[in-house]
């Protein structure tokens, strides 16, 4: 039975904790996302389990997660869809040898380095129930994963958007979230097709026609939508609620041929026209709600799940460790090293493959559907998503080291500066 | 030779090294075994009156659920007695299994995994100071996995 009283209860922990350690991250100049990360892993057992075990049990009772997991579903859906609204394919076009190069090699390499380390973490962090290609694929998407908005955001508040840089990375990183989502989705639709005995060649004939029906039946219907905002000159409750059940059967659609809801609603986003202002004010609408209320309710799930205390003993402090320095070294490395054959400075390829490192919240999304299917256990997932904390936190200080501060040292700004400017929610 | 050639060769021989690799990383990752999966809800037999040797059962508890969280060999095994759970950590060696409670008066559950029947039967004992015998459970599986919940 739901407790309505429990529930708002646990919202306003999370709001409050959520909203209070982003600020401090926004304080030490990290993006507040970061913060509200740190607090979904601290309200759970790694801290407040562990220091107030009863008033956490009183506050998160484990019968009553269903209710917030739900809501926290519904926000992921919808950021899924904003993640999918970000992509533009057109910007992909003509961007040169450069960015094709970078975006394949930002993939491969860390991909490949991710199937080598599965080879030791598997007779060590898996059990039998899950097979070594399925585990081994995961910690290779895992590890190639890079966080679009963040990295968006980053270089646009730098005002980097429209430099060689900023335009190799954000292509780089658009090409890297398609890749990566699209071999999550393939994935995922093998080991729950081998878990309910379903036949796989079904399953692809199904997402084949889905994804047919997407770009040639939903598109048309989406830019039919834009043209009335264009004529309406403003983004009515009507059409929004359109765009809304796009997203919510497009991810009911996915969810039921096996692939997961996000990739549905992560679809809607890619496939809508992306002209003008129209996913723009989208894109305001839904951000705000998304962002503040629903998105630290998954973080604090995400938190109640991974628990830092499983790292008991050395030996598993070594396997984070492993984990940590595969992840840094194959995407810094394998994009710096394609960058530098691509015609750019040691500093600059160094730069951008410290851009593509951050994985941020898009790695913990991948981390849940993980645990999830069952492909990692939940001290790997622990293991996972320090790492994911550990390579978003690192990337702005470590950009502005090695590209802001020395390579443009008259437009670097002082902490002070940087304080005094408007910053928004970064994802 | 063309540039666009030279790229194009670059791009395909890469991509069939990156496909080779993969293939050779697959082939010997096959080979290799993982630890057997013990992780899942267990429904512990026998009757309650010879686990009440070892541990306080409240005569209304009339099941006892065994919970094994697992990563690799890692267990963590919680047996939830009234409202507290006593909580095993220890390691899966092929298939047998040796946990312990901490601190003082240890408890010490250990065991093996029979996989040959149709369902997987965990045999266990349970000893420690405060048992007054060692208590033989057999353990049967109930699902799989617990997927959704922490712990190892």
């Amino acid at each position: 039975m739901l407790h309505l009283s429990t529930l708002l209860l646990q919202i306003g922990v999370i709001l409050v904790a959520a909203r209070l350690t982003g600020f401090l991250f926004r304080w030490i100049h990290q993006p507040q996302v970061i913060g509200e990360m740190v607090a979904g892993i601290l309200l759970g057992p790694s801290l407040f389990g562990w220091i107030a075990p009863q008033l956490s049990e009183m506050i998160f009772p484990v019968d009553s997660l269903g209710y917030l997991n739900a809501l926290s579903q519904i926000g992921l859906i919808l950021f899924m869809f904003l993640v999918g609204l970000e992509l533009n394919p057109k910007e992909l076009r003509g961007r040169g040898r450069l960015a094709v190069i970078t975006s394949q090699s930002s993939i491969i390499a860390p991909f490949i380095l991710g199937m080598f380390l599965a080879l030791f973490l598997y007779p060590r962090l898996a059990d039998d129930s899950v097979s070594f290609a399925y585990f081994s694929l995961f910690i290779g998407v895992a590890m190639s994963i890079t966080a679009f908005p963040v990295l968006a955001r980053i270089l646009s508040e730098r005002g980097l958007l429209n430099t060689k840089l900023g335009i190799v990375a954000i292509t780089t990183a658009a090409v890297n979230d398609i890749s990566g989502w699209s071999i999550l989705a393939v994935l995922v639709v093998l080991v729950r097709s081998a878990d309910a005995g379903t036949s796989l060649l079904l399953t692809f004939f199904y997402v084949g026609i889905y994804m047919l029906a997407m770009i040639f039946l939903i598109r048309p219907q989406l830019k039919r939508i834009e043209a009335w905002y264009i004529r309406k000159g403003m983004l009515t409750q009507n059409m929004l609620a359109f765009v809304l059940l796009c997203v919510l059967i497009s991810a009911w659609i996915s969810e039921w041929m096996g692939i997961h809801a996000f990739f549905g609603a992560f679809l809607v986003g890619a496939v809508m026209p992306k002209h003008g202002m129209f996913v723009h004010h989208l894109y305001e609408k839904l951000n705000d709600f998304s962002v503040v209320l629903l998105l630290p309710l998954f973080f604090a799930l995400t938190g109640l799940r991974a628990s830092i205390g499983l790292l008991d003993g050395l030996e598993m402090w070594f396997y984070f460790a492993l984990i940590l320095i595969v992840a840094i070294a194959g995407k810094i490395g394998g994009t710096a090293v394609a960058a530098r054959y691509g015609g750019m400075t040691w500093r600059e390829s160094g730069s951008l493959g410290i851009l593509m490192n951050t994985r941020g919240l898009v790695e913990l999304v991948l981390l849940n559907i993980g645990l999830d299917i069952g492909v990692i256990s939940p001290v790997l997932f622990t293991m996972m998503v320090l790492m994911a904390l550990t390579t978003t936190f690192m990337t702005a200080p470590l950009f502005e080291w090695v590209y802001y501060a020395r390579a443009l040292p008259k437009l670097y700004k002082t902490p002070k500066q940087e304080a005094e400017e408007p910053t928004g929610d970064i994802l | 030779m063309s540039e666009t050639t030279k790229s194009i060769l670059v791009y395909f021989s890469t991509l069939l090294g990156v496909g080779i690799i993969i293939f050779v990383v697959l082939q010997i990752g096959s080979k290799l075994q993982a630890p057997a999966s013990v992780g899942g809800r267990w429904k512990l037999e026998p009757s309650n009156n010879q686990l009440a040797l070892c541990v306080d059962l409240p005569m209304t508890q009339t099941e006892v659920t065994l919970e094994i969280h697992q990563s690799g060999s890692h267990l963590q095994m919680i047996l939830p007695i009234d409202s507290t759970n006593l909580i095993f950590n220890g390691r899966l060696d092929g298939l047998q299994f040796n946990t312990m409670t901490g601190g003082d008066a240890a408890l010490v559950f250990s065991g093996s995994l029979d996989r040959q029947s149709e369902t997987d039967i965990l045999s266990a004992t349970l000893a420690g100071t405060d048992c007054q015998i060692p208590v033989s459970l057999i353990g049967v599986r109930m699902e799989e996995r617990l997927l959704s919940e922490g712990g190892h």
